[in-house]
């Protein structure tokens, strides 16, 4: 029975396989190999253009809060948000700066921040 | 040189022409082996797009897994084991997604005697007959017996293969002896009736 069976099991035809097999496995295979060699070309590029796109972009925004922050932390005292209303028409100047350096360092560094973005995202698209 | 060995020759070549960095020679061993595995994978999963994936799969997992390969050896077993885990994943992910479909609990999926793919190959009736039983045996059982006399495995490749014991697939290689002696003498007499 063993012998016949083993017979009778291994002569049982062969299924063919899918015809884009074979294709389809080098195709994965060429891909795998190229995808590495592509990211460590890109690699260190991306990562500069990364800093110098962001680097700016975080200095301004570390300027803008500063000089928000400043003044308050310099008076010993945050103001109370709480007590804050927020109208359309009437919104909350107590909020930010109240003039002079302070305002033109915000607008300077939320300048430089958008700089930063905009050169970054022409960067991409170029 | 006979044909198993023109084609281990050529396989050894094309491992070593891969080795040297020549990736589409690894397109040599896909070729003579995929008709092979396809129907092993296929025979495993009895699904014929599952087959497919698991053998791509398993070609691309050996590509990138080629340093572990030790040339000394012949190459289908240790692309065979590849498939074969890749098929038993397979196999799980598919129970998984059954329940919770809701649809595990249909006895008609697994049924002896359902629609097969393989079983729609073949021409002869006794091989449909047979394929038929292997196909009804429970998936450990039919696991070895097709490693075992389908692939040429032996019992330790087995084994290893599974991770399992040379103990426990002797088992289920008796089992599934004994339980196929006993679908066929069914399935031959209910086909003389």
């Amino acid at each position: 029975m063993n012998d016949q069976l083993t017979m009778r099991l291994a002569r049982l035809p062969e299924p063919a396989p899918p015809p884009k097999l074979a294709a389809a496995v080098m195709a994965r295979i060429t891909q795998d190999a190229e995808a590495p060699v592509l990211a460590a070309e890109r690699g260190p590029a991306a990562v500069q253009r990364d800093v110098r796109a962001w680097l700016p972009a975080a200095a301004g925004l570390t300027l803008a809060l500063g000089a928000t922050l400043y003044p308050w932390l310099d008076a010993g005292a945050l103001p109370g948000v709480s007590a804050v209303r927020l109208t359309p028409f009437d919104w909350s100047p107590d909020l930010l700066p109240a003039g002079g350096p302070a305002t033109a360092l915000m607008v300077l560094g939320l300048l430089v921040s958008l700089a930063g973005l905009l050169r970054d995202a022409g960067a991409r698209r170029g | 040189m006979n044909q198993v060995d023109s084609d281990a020759a050529a396989v050894r070549a094309a491992i070593a022409a891969v080795r040297q960095g020549d990736r589409e020679a690894f397109g040599r061993v896909v070729e003579i082996y995929q008709r092979r595995l396809f129907g092993l994978a296929l025979m495993m999963t009895r699904d014929p797009a599952g087959a497919e994936e698991v053998a791509q799969d398993a070609f691309v997992r050996a590509f990138r897994h080629l340093d572990a390969y030790d040339a000394r050896r012949p190459f289908y077993p240790w692309l065979s084991t590849i498939a074969v885990r890749l098929a038993q994943n397979w196999l799980v992910r598919r129970t998984r997604v059954r329940q919770r479909e809701g649809t595990g609990l249909n006895p008609e999926h697994d049924a002896p005697g359902a629609a097969d793919p393989l079983g729609d190959l073949i021409a002869d009736e006794s091989d449909r007959r047979l394929w038929g039983s292997v196909a009804a045996l429970p998936s450990g059982e039919r696991t070895a017996v097709i490693l075992f006399y389908r692939q040429e495995m032996s019992v330790r490749e087995i084994a290893r293969a599974l991770g399992v014991s040379t103990g426990t697939i002797k088992t289920l290689l008796f089992r599934a002896r004994r339980r196929l002696r006993q679908l066929l003498t069914a399935s031959e007499r209910t086909s003389h009736e």
